[in-house]
């Protein structure tokens, strides 16, 4: 019994430390969510193998959607016709980093983490994005599993 | 103006805590066992392997469901035991940009060859990061487990206890929402 009393409370002090953060991190990030749809920014990244690879990070980068929430997303900008390395890189920065976890790594690690985060899931996203684009198929998958990625 | 400001606080507050809840409960409960369960100084041996350390938490971090946030606290909780903070870079990087049904989706999605690429560079790049994070707390000569966790403090108590009820109750009405929610939607089918 005490032992899940003292998980509890080392969960509190946690807990604690991050609500005032949770809550500026989520008012922000749902003000940038409505002056800026996730879903119209194909119109901005441009044509070339690295430009929209690049474009495509740094908007996901404070966008705060997890992983499974980036993919009607990511699906949307490849039917939009981001190439496939764009549509990659914006699957790996979105869920990466957001202004959320940005203020709740402020709160719980430390400056320097807090400012590596985001710059490591830049740079994993455009070399991840840019090496498809170079070595990938460019082909497109057949349509049928892009209207289902996820089987429903 | 006001409207969508209203909008945005709407969704900030309602469908994206509602997308966050429940991992970050699991993430700060997960971060509290760990807290309480964990050796009190992993960094005796995160600091012989430090390279080791970090292919664990890729390996941790590649299957794994948690979101950028949700991974926080569990991060934070290593840090303050003694894990290396590169190692922890990797299980923040690794953690939320892939898991077991992502990699199936860009499998789905693009094709294996895509998914190859993906899995190796996401890998590559946080081992890479995960390095260069050990090397820069280092070469500043400090301690990542002094530090972490510092800036909460900046708050008086107060503000936390009112922060942290505010917090309690959107996410309790969320849990709320979404089960009757639920219960609609059975209904409906």
């Amino acid at each position: 019994m005490s032992v899940i009393y003292e998980i509890l409370k080392a969960s509190w002090y946690l807990y604690l430390d991050v609500a005032v953060f949770m809550l500026f991190g989520f008012f922000v990030a749902g003000i940038l969510f409505v002056f800026f749809k996730p879903d119209r920014i194909k119109q901005y990244l441009g044509t070339g193998k690295i430009k929209p690879v690049i474009l495509s990070a740094l908007f996901g980068i404070p966008i705060p959607l997890c992983s499974c929430g980036v993919v009607p997303v990511a699906v949307g900008l490849k039917k939009q016709g981001a190439n496939n390395g764009a549509a990659l890189s914006f699957m790996i920065a979105t869920p990466e980093s957001g202004v959320d976890s940005i203020a709740v790594s402020w709160a719980m690690l430390d400056p320097i983490m807090t400012v590596i985060r985001p710059v490591a899931g830049f740079i994993t996203a455009i070399s991840t994005g840019i090496v498809q684009n170079f070595f990938g198929d460019s082909k497109v998958s057949s349509d049928p599993l892009i209207e289902n990625p996820a089987g429903g | 103006m006001i409207q969508k400001l209203k909008k945005g606080v709407k969704y900030a507050y309602g469908e994206l805590l509602t997308d966050i809840a429940n991992p970050f409960i699991i993430g700060i409960l997960i971060a509290g066992i760990i807290t309480f369960f964990f050796p009190e100084d992993l960094s005796l041996w995160a600091n012989d392997h430090g390279f080791l350390s970090m292919l664990i938490m890729l390996a941790a971090g590649i299957p794994m469901y948690v979101c950028a946030t949700s991974s926080t606290p569990i991060a934070a909780a290593l840090i303050l035991k003694g894990l290396n903070p590169g190692a922890a870079l990797v299980f923040l990087l690794a953690g939320p940009a892939t898991n077991a049904a992502t990699i199936n989706i860009i499998k789905n999605i693009f094709n294996t060859r895509t998914l190859v690429i993906y899995l190796s560079m996401i890998s590559v790049c946080s081992l890479g990061m995960g390095y260069l994070v050990d090397w820069i707390y280092t070469a500043i000569g400090i301690q990542a487990s002094a530090t972490v966790g510092q800036a909460a403090e900046l708050f008086p108590e107060n503000i936390q206890l009112g922060a942290a009820f505010i917090l309690a109750i959107l996410l309790i009405f969320n849990m709320i929402y979404r089960f009757v929610h639920r219960t609609n939607r059975i209904d409906s089918h």
